[in-house]
């Protein structure tokens, strides 16, 4: 079930969240409180995933059972504490990390069918394997772990919670009261990030589809904008699928790890990897660059692990040599960005110089955007030479006229009867000025906007933050379905 | 905010807003019924019909017709007006482009269907249905776009998807409001093809040949799926309904549809389907079946925007032909007549001419 569906919005989530609430209303002296918030949470986790099918969940609950043998047989080792445990423990860790990585690769690579979720839920499996190991995780618990590894907002996109910070907030959480400040924070969450995704991510998402489908016939400031777009729908599906989730764990008291910051305000590519999917950035840290040897070795061994980390990262998130170069070309700059050092100017000095410093900062944040937005070009393109299409066109596309193709996936309904309704549509421009909308909207949001999480948590909740809230859910449920409609087809 | 009960009171107005909100999208839906799926037509309101896997469903249960015309993109150029003048059925046009058996079956399961609007105020007089042979190897489960389940099931609450929906009230209800003017049913779903572009100019620089296929197939290796969509999806609908005049045609496909053939290597299997088709169909009282291929219209491609599309005026004199029997089969000796006549014709046409032009 996805957070954007009629499914989830009027069924699921009010019925997992009320059901939460009274089990804990009812039970709360109770000892067995824990287990049945526990239970509730696997239950409605596992309902929500099934709705993807049962080869879905089949390969989720066998992955669940071979973590749980290997988490069980580790844990006997340790209980009967015998000679060479050390060796046998961590043989078995190998061998599980193994087996896990595999069946990614197996399904990532080999398989027609690849299991919704499964790098996510993967990564949490052999997160919790290591840290049971070494001893971060005391004792196992079933019900705890498959809270852990379950917990529907986070199964789908992460974050990549550690087990201790989800566990330990999950323990508060069966104390904690139903607080309407926090369930009117979590809404206003909710409705932006489903804002984001379904308004924006998806109108923008047509638009490239659109541009990728059409390489050989793009004007150069279309193909410039499909490469500029891309890079915002990106943004807005992963940080509006962040804040749907970030809402549903507010509204319960529950806070997921921090998984985007504002990644375009970033100064450089490293500065970048800290805004951008944060937790995947400390997974692969904590689990990969650091058992490599981290920056501990000398400079070429670390410059030769940012580059074995982000070259998994480019086959983490999709098969094919345009994954390899998008990881390459962020293990390269992240590489020289370290190489080369920052150049830090004093905040406090003169007005001179306090300008010099935002226009650097400015130049910084431009060069990174401009950085990413090309390694996306070779991210969401099918082939190499489609990418390299993509580019040659920005320069030999020459100008389209008004109003092009391109510009008509901009033209919401409800956006174009308001020009239709005023003399804007008698203008020419009025055919383009829906997607010109649509890119100033998106730099604006995306530059200099607060982040919808700080605004959640910080703005003053009265009737203009209601009437947003519900403004922008109604706006997003009635979008969820659309009429199916085909061009012409063909006998 | 400074109070628990402020936040409490800003959730109740927010769950009443949304509630309101979602009443009134609904109400509205349900009230006009652009798709037809709760009610008829409201008297007087402009629909716009354009959406044939979202407005078939209703159309077949809510409307008022003694006739329909069932099948691919063959059909939609039928003009209904012209059923009602020479053949005097109130007709409704069904059609699905690029149907699979598959969507004609439902679509006639809910024209049959006895506890409709429709059915309870008229029998089925008459079925129009353009057979398409390449179709008969479909899938007997598959329809050839995924349908919105929603206006095809009894399920009230998936309903919510047309209840909730922004391109059913913003152009199925508002955009019909504000222009004011309704689709024409006797002419829905007619294709963008304007009469410029039916000639061979534009039907030869768009032809894509197929690739020539080495293996031919065997004469015989179509038929067994042909009567499994048969007898899954279209003769129980005849053998039910023996008081409904079934029509069946074979569309006037180009003599260019032969050449591709050909070059699939698929001439006698498809010969064989045409002939097993015909047969199984002449064993019912009611069933009219036409073969309208050996047209000589279909050897001048002046007459087609593709390599199967006839211009309107064919289907126009399609129906003159249900009316006084041109071109109607009557045994199966008749169709392998007609057969060995397409024969003749592709024998005899230059395809080398055709196809050697730089067009």
């Amino acid at each position: 079930m996805l957070f954007n569906s009629y499914e989830f919005m009027l069924a699921f989530m009010p019925v997992f969240i009320i059901g939460y609430f009274l089990i804990r209303h009812f039970y709360r002296e109770n000892e067995k409180l824990m287990r049945l918030c526990n239970l509730w949470i696997i239950a409605g986790s596992l309902v929500f995933y099934a709705l993807f099918g049962v080869k879905n969940i089949l390969v989720l609950l066998a992955s669940i059972v071979l973590n749980a043998i290997f988490i069980l047989v580790l844990n006997s080792i340790k209980d009967k504490g015998t000679n060479g445990e050390n060796t046998s423990q961590r043989l078995l860790l190998a061998v599980g990390i193994i087996l896990n990585v595999l069946a990614l690769l197996l399904f990532k690579f080999k398989g027609a069918f690849f299991p919704i979720a499964i790098s996510f839920y993967t990564f949490n499996q052999i997160a919790y394997l290591v840290d049971f190991y070494r001893g971060d995780i005391e004792e196992f618990d079933l019900f705890e772990y498959l809270s852990y590894i379950l917990f529907f907002p986070k199964l789908l996109q992460g974050p990549l919670m550690s087990y201790g910070d989800f566990v330990s907030q999950l323990r508060d959480l069966a104390k904690k009261s139903l607080d309407w400040e926090l369930v009117m924070r979590g809404l206003l969450l909710i409705s932006l990030g489903l804002f984001k995704k379904v308004i924006l991510a998806d109108t923008i998402g047509k638009a490239v589809d659109y541009g990728y489908n059409s390489l050989a016939t793009l004007g150069w400031w279309e193909a410039v904008l499909v490469a500029v777009f891309y890079s915002f729908q990106l943004y807005f599906d992963f940080s509006g699928y962040c804040d749907v989730a970030s809402g549903i764990c507010m509204i319960f008291g529950l806070e997921l790890s921090l998984n985007f910051d504002s990644p375009y305000k970033a100064v450089n590519i490293i500065d970048f990897w800290n805004r951008w999917h944060i937790t995947l950035t400390k997974f692969f840290t904590r689990y990969i660059y650091i058992p490599l040897g981290g920056s501990r070795k000398g400079a070429v061994r670390t410059y030769v692990n940012i580059m074995i980390v982000f070259l998994i990262s480019g086959l983490w998130h999709g098969s094919g040599w345009t994954f390899i170069v998008w990881g390459v070309m962020h293990g390269v700059l992240n590489m020289l960005t370290r190489a080369i050092g920052s150049i830090n100017r004093k905040e406090n000095g003169s007005p001179v110089e306090k300008k010099i410093t935002r226009a650097v900062v400015c130049g910084k944040r431009l060069f990174t955007f401009i950085y990413v937005t090309i390694a996306w070009v070779f991210f969401r393109a099918n082939t190499i030479s489609d990418a390299a299409l993509l580019f040659k066109r920005m320069f030999s596309g020459g100008i389209r006229p008004y109003y092009s193709d391109f510009a008509n996936y901009f033209r919401l309904d409800e956006i174009w009867y308001v020009f239709k309704l005023t003399s804007i549509v008698k203008f020419n421009f009025a055919w383009d000025l829906c997607m010109w909308l649509f890119l100033a909207f998106s730099i604006a949001i995306v530059f200099f906007g607060k982040s919808a999480i700080n605004y959640a948590k910080e703005c003053k909740i009265g009737i203009g933050t209601t009437l947003l809230t519900a403004a922008l859910l109604v706006w997003c449920v009635l979008s969820f379905g659309g009429v199916s409609t085909f061009l012409y087809m063909n006998f | 905010m400074d109070s628990k009960n402020g936040y409490k009171e800003q959730f109740i107005i927010l769950i009443t807003l949304i509630f309101a909100a979602f009443v009134l999208c609904g109400a509205i839906v349900v009230y006009v019924d652009p798709f037809f799926h709760y009610h008829a037509p409201l008297e007087g309101f402009p629909y716009v019909v354009d959406n044939q896997l979202s407005q078939n469903p209703g159309m077949a249960k809510n409307m008022n017709y003694e006739g329909c015309i069932i099948g691919s993109s063959m059909t939609v150029n039928f003009d209904t007006d012209d059923f009602k003048e020479l053949l005097d059925v109130n007709t409704i046009k069904l059609s699905y482009s690029g149907a699979y058996p598959k969507d004609d079956y439902n679509i006639l399961s809910i024209v049959f269907d006895k506890d409709t609007y429709a059915r309870k105020n008229s029998d089925v007089k008459a079925v129009f249905f353009a057979m398409d042979i390449p179709t008969m190897t479909a899938d007997t489960e598959t329809t050839k776009y995924p349908l919105p389940e929603y206006l095809y099931d009894d399920n009230y609450l998936n309903d919510v998807k047309y209840l909730l929906n922004k391109d059913v009230l913003l152009q199925y209800i508002m955009r019909p409001m504000i222009q004011g003017q309704g689709s024409d049913l006797s002419e829905i779903y007619a294709s963008w093809w304007t009469p410029d572009y039916y000639n061979i100019q534009w039907v030869m620089h768009n032809y894509d040949e197929p690739e020539y296929v080495d293996e031919e197939t065997a004469a015989d290796a179509l038929l067994p799926q042909t009567k499994e969509n048969l007898e899954v999806n279209i003769l129980p609908f005849v053998e039910n309904n023996p008081d409904t005049q079934f029509y069946f045609f074979f569309p006037p496909y180009s003599i260019l549809y032969w050449h591709n053939v050909m070059q699939e290597n698929t001439i006698e299997a498809t010969f064989s389907q045409y002939q097993y088709v015909a047969d199984r169909l002449l064993e019912y009282d009611n069933v009219h079946l036409f073969y309208f291929q050996t047209m000589p219209e279909t050897l001048d491609l002046n007459n087609y925007a593709d390599y199967t599309h006839y211009k309107p005026d064919i289907n126009r004199f399609m129906v003159e032909c249900f009316k006084d029997g041109s071109y109607e089969i009557h045994s199966s000796e008749e169709m392998k007549n007609q057969l060995a006549t397409m024969r003749e014709m592709i024998a005899a046409f230059d395809y080398g001419e055709l196809l050697s032009k730089e067009w």
